[in-house]
């Protein structure tokens, strides 16, 4: 135990072996004296770094200020999971980072083609519509989302495996979610749809299928922030409950 | 191998006076207080990018300024710096000021993402030979790569001064290179438990050198 207390320093400066780092960072979250001495001196190690400073070229910021509006932040612990982490725990990791999107029109080109084959092909898991026939006209209705001169799109993804997308246009005033993939819930459980602008407020929920689930999200998706999903017992909640599996950012209208 | 990567980790210092002393020292704009970049933080969590270009301003000398020197190579540089400021504004939602400051936190992505980069990329072959050329100076640092003087940057380097050899040379080897610890024992050619040791020590006595004000 004392050997991996004093693993602090060589961590810090990232020097442990991969099977070391594996070791000391489940043993660190555990250990509040080692997250202190570890806290304490990654502000040394910044220290150091000041001691090598060299100005970036201009065309760096440049490049990094003209890709934040098509980077999507992660989502922020929600205060109804912060009972779920221990203080001082490392953040959780299960919320999957959007990667930046280019402001072309390509990846909505993508995503439609890809929805239009997951329609086309894998039939649907249809939740919000009790009436399964009318699941045949749900293909014309997504192909005119998609057709729509505003449509957006974004994605997201769960850490198990499994993908979301988000596809709304003021012009056609719809916003739909589809899933596809996501890992089976035991227990009855769902996942539950947020929309976000200050705080999470329910927009349906959903249990996964072999066949991509589609779920119609109410108007206040058109101008949230972003959509959250969260696991849920069975019937959903009024507020999220844990940790948000996936976390799509909406880009702003054009 | 060994003994010149050795030499060039340990010869950090000299190499940093010889490049200031050219007069290419410039001053900067006045960094923000902790507690203006602890804001920016704050702001850059709710989606702003203004306060993003805060946080950039403050912070991207010292974090370019590591990854180059992890790297050794601007082009892969650049491209880490650039991947290491869209992670942070992307995580900027997730961090937590109880865990260290926005600067600690930044850097700790950028060293970690530059000692990937190193690792995963390069063969140590080649990364042993692009030390010696730096060392004869073959690659010399451009007009925009300037050591920015702070007084911060002095502070750290007298704390530096002030650890024995050998435990600077094992943290230089570490930090500034990019190596593990036990490609650091192999280069010293000391036991890998003396190597921890002197990391440990070197950090322990830095810690109480910076928060001492010295």
């Amino acid at each position: 135990m004392n050997e991996l207390h004093d693993m602090a320093a060589v961590y810090v400066v990232d020097a442990l072996e991969p099977d070391e780092l594996q070791e000391f960072e489940s043993h660190l979250s555990g250990c509040p004296q080692c997250q202190q001495e570890v806290h304490e001196m990654q502000e040394v190690t910044e220290e150091l770094s000041r001691a090598v400073q060299a100005a970036p070229p201009p065309s760096l910021r440049a490049a990094v200020m003209s890709q934040l509006a098509q980077t999507a932040q992660a989502a922020p612990p929600t205060e109804a999971a912060a009972p779920l982490t221990e203080p001082g725990q490392p953040l959780p990791t299960n919320v999957t980072a959007l990667r930046p999107r280019r402001s072309s029109r390509l990846p909505y080109l993508v995503a439609a083609a890809a929805l239009l084959v997951a329609i086309g092909f894998g039939g649907w898991a249809v939740q919000s519509h009790r009436d399964v026939s009318e699941a045949n006209s749900h293909y014309a209705e997504i192909a005119q989302l998609l057709a729509a001169p505003d449509v957006r799109t974004a994605a997201g993804s769960v850490a198990g495996g499994g993908s979301g997308t988000v596809v709304l246009s003021d012009a056609r005033g719809r916003a739909v979610f589809v899933a596809a993939g996501m890992p089976t819930l035991a227990g009855g459980k769902v996942y539950e749809l947020w929309t976000v602008t200050k705080a999470p407020v329910p927009a349906g929920t959903f249990t996964p299928g072999a066949a991509p689930a589609l779920v119609d999200l109410p108007d206040a998706a058109l101008s949230a922030a972003r959509i959250l999903v969260t696991v849920e017992p069975s019937g959903g909640s009024e507020h999220p409950t844990s940790t948000p599996v996936m976390s799509v950012a909406l880009p702003g209208s054009a | 191998m060994s003994v010149m990567t050795a030499v060039a980790g340990s010869q950090w210092l000299p190499r940093i006076r010889a490049r200031r002393s050219r007069g290419k020292v410039e001053s900067m704009r006045l960094p923000p207080s902790a507690n203006e970049l602890s804001l920016a933080m704050t702001r850059m969590a709710a989606g702003d990018q203004d306060a993003f270009a805060t946080f950039y301003d403050a912070t991207s000398a010292s974090v370019f300024g590591i990854i180059l020197r992890v790297l050794r190579d601007r082009a892969q540089a650049e491209e880490v710096a650039q991947e290491v400021f869209l992670e942070a504004w992307r995580q900027a939602t997730r961090y937590d000021s109880e865990q260290g400051s926005p600067a600690a936190w930044v850097n700790t992505i950028a060293h970690r993402r530059a000692v990937d980069r190193v690792r995963s990329v390069e063969r140590s072959a080649q990364r042993d030979q692009r030390h010696v050329e730096d060392e004869r100076g073959t690659s010399s640092p451009d007009a925009s790569e300037v050591v920015v003087a702070r007084d911060e940057g002095d502070r750290v380097r007298a704390a530096l001064d002030q650890l024995p050899e050998a435990q600077r040379t094992a943290l230089a080897l570490a930090y500034f290179d990019g190596h593990t610890q036990r490609e650091v024992a192999e280069m010293l050619n000391v036991p890998l438990g003396t190597v921890k040791t002197r990391m440990r020590d070197a950090m322990r006595k830095l810690r109480s050198h910076l928060d001492d004000g010295g």
